[in-house]
């Protein structure tokens, strides 16, 4: 852990999307059903990822995910160790995980303290008993298997749904600032991922039920869906955060995308909405939704930044 | 009873603050209303339970709890800190199956829930502790958000072909909500109560509409109230419901055994059986 306060830093962050397909395919000894695979592309995108997130060496990972949907506040989890079983209630034949986390209580609870002083409804997990949703941790898995590194899971608070569009992200933003600053406060160097999908159409019925990771069956929902797709993770690429927030709304509802729980926008709204080039590790469809995996690296944008001057 | 062994439609809510009753006079009301639930699943002879509760969604198809034992500890995702849930089911397989089958033949798309630690929903737990102190065997049937109201009552109907199938005297419950208006800050809960007055006026109006057999005004006013108080997932637990009761609706008498709130929301305790 850092030991100074003021020194926090946020060393990149990652759309880290979470089909529990993923680590189906895979196979880690966590997860009870076993594949004969599947989901190459992405997985091995996801390969890359994790040995940059190793030499980065941070204190924590934090996570923001849709499927710990909260309706009072945010809430972020604040009990040191969580362990059980937790399984997908819409995929439970692919993911059902037996995890063991070891939680930064001090930057949680520095999250919430900050939230709550700008006006946000923050409040601390801390029942022990408390199953882990399948978002927070695929996501978590598929960036670092070896769970070495203390982790800080946010639940997604319902807002963008219950209210409207802008009344939800604004909240997200928000919430990006109080993480910035508890993480400047605690002193952690700190990974961040949000646990999002792009357009997220799904197939209603799995194509072959006899063989989920049946990838002749695997494609896109629809062409409308992977243009939209496309189009975001160029301007994500080229860094051009003021078009691709204008074209959001328009994203969400066309493409039914994930990013709407807020994910994305917390975590840019945390990094100070850098308009550095996105690096994109992979993308690939998942039972027909788009996801990519997309890195923003601040400590490299930092070194550069320097040299220029 | 009606000729299909099905001894009554029950309408609960399923947040936990209901578990509470000493921590608001409300939730007490729709907690006795509930345990008046339980006695009339009791007087009707039930010997099964089926649960559908808007709070376990589903979106390949629709599943069927088939895991005959389920028990352990829950935790809801919201209210960690209000209280855990212990649970425990005995899951009658053979309905499951049966209700499995009679959906399939109808078209839809079904899958069987057989799985240690599959996350049964807050509202399932909830109603059970309250409405099943006899620990009759259960099933559940979850709510698939790609169904609209008319395909969610036809599902109900192939439910219903399936309860008479398997030949065993059996309560259907809803677990759902009515106006959906949560308050997003934390409150006092001494001091819940229907978040605005318009939620209040619109519930009390739609369930006048039930309490006069008003059925079809119930029924035309949906959208629009749905709209309005953001229902329950759109009130659809009534499609189940009206499926399952399907041309025996005439023959059943509403009662209402509570009204209050939960959390700024609607929520009722209703009971559709057969007076003779």
């Amino acid at each position: 852990m850092g030991t100074e306060a003021q020194s926090g830093q946020i060393l990149a962050g990652y759309l880290a999307p979470h089909p529990p397909h993923l680590v189906y395919g895979e196979n880690p000894p966590q997860n009870e059903p076993k594949s004969r695979g599947g989901w190459e592309p992405l997985r091995w995108a996801y390969e890359e990822c994790r040995k940059k997130i190793k030499e980065y060496k941070p204190d924590v990972i934090l996570v923001h995910s849709p499927h710990w949907q909260t309706v009072v506040g945010h809430h972020i989890t604040a009990v040191p160790k969580l362990t059980g079983k937790s399984v997908d209630p819409i995929f439970p034949h692919l993911f059902r995980y037996n995890f063991e986390m070891d939680v930064d209580t001090e930057l949680a609870n520095s999250i919430v303290s900050h939230a709550n002083d700008m006006g946000l409804v923050a409040k601390p997990m801390t029942n022990p008993n408390f199953r882990v949703d399948y978002g927070t941790i695929t996501s978590l898995h598929l960036l670092n298997p070896d769970w070495d590194i203390p982790v800080v899971a946010i639940s997604a608070n319902n807002s963008p749904y219950f209210y409207d569009h802008d009344t939800g992200q604004e909240e997200m933003v928000k919430l990006g600032e109080a993480t910035m600053a508890a993480i400047n406060a605690t002193g952690r160097r700190a990974i961040l991922a949000a646990s999002n999908t792009l357009s997220h159409f799904h197939f209603s019925e799995e194509p072959n039920q006899a063989l989920p990771e049946d990838m002749t069956r695997e494609h896109i929902f629809s062409q409308a869906q992977y243009e939209w797709d496309v189009k975001v993770i160029n301007l994500l690429r080229a860094g051009k955060l003021d078009e691709f927030f204008a074209i959001m709304p328009q994203f969400m509802e066309e493409a039914f995308a994930e990013i709407k729980a807020g994910s994305l926008t917390w975590m840019l709204s945390a990094m100070g909405m850098p308009k550095i080039p996105a690096h994109l590790y992979g993308y690939g469809t998942v039972i027909g939704t788009g996801n990519a995996l997309m890195e923003w690296d601040l400590t490299q944008a930092k070194k550069e930044a320097a040299n220029a001057r | 009873m009606l000729d299909n062994n099905i001894v009554g439609l029950y309408w609960v809510p399923g947040l936990p603050h209901i578990l509470s009753p000493e921590s608001n006079k409300g939730y007490k009301s729709i907690n006795d209303g509930m345990r008046q639930v339980a006695q009339s699943i009791r007087a009707q002879g039930a010997e099964r339970i089926i649960y559908y509760s808007t709070a376990w969604i589903s979106v390949l198809g629709t599943s069927f709890q088939s895991k005959r034992h389920l028990e352990g500890m829950h935790v809801d995702e919201n209210w960690h800190d209000f209280k855990d849930l212990p649970f425990k089911f005995t899951i009658d397989q053979g309905l499951s199956k049966a209700l499995q089958k009679t959906c399939k033949a109808a078209g839809n798309a079904t899958s069987s829930i057989d799985f240690d630690g599959f996350p049964v929903d807050t509202g399932t737990i909830v109603a059970d502790t309250l409405v099943n102190p006899d620990n009759l065997e259960t099933t559940m049937v979850s709510s698939n958000v790609y169904l609209d109201f008319e395909a969610t009552c036809k599902l109900g109907q192939a439910c219903a072909a399936g309860i008479a199938e398997h030949g065993k005297k059996t309560a259907v419950v809803l677990v759902s909500g009515f106006s959906g208006r949560f308050f997003t800050n934390d409150i006092d809960l001494r001091e819940d109560h229907i978040r605005t007055p318009e939620d209040d006026a619109w519930n009390k109006k739609m369930l006048e509409f039930l309490q006069n057999k008003s059925y079809q005004k119930f029924e035309d006013a949906i959208p629009e109230f749905a709209k309005a108080t953001k229902a329950d997932m759109g009130l659809k637990a009534w499609a189940f419901g009206r499926g399952i009761l399907n041309k025996d609706i005439s023959k059943v008498s509403p009662r209402q055994h509570a009204y209050g709130s939960i959390y700024g929301t609607g929520a009722a305790v209703l009971e559709f059986t057969k007076t003779d």
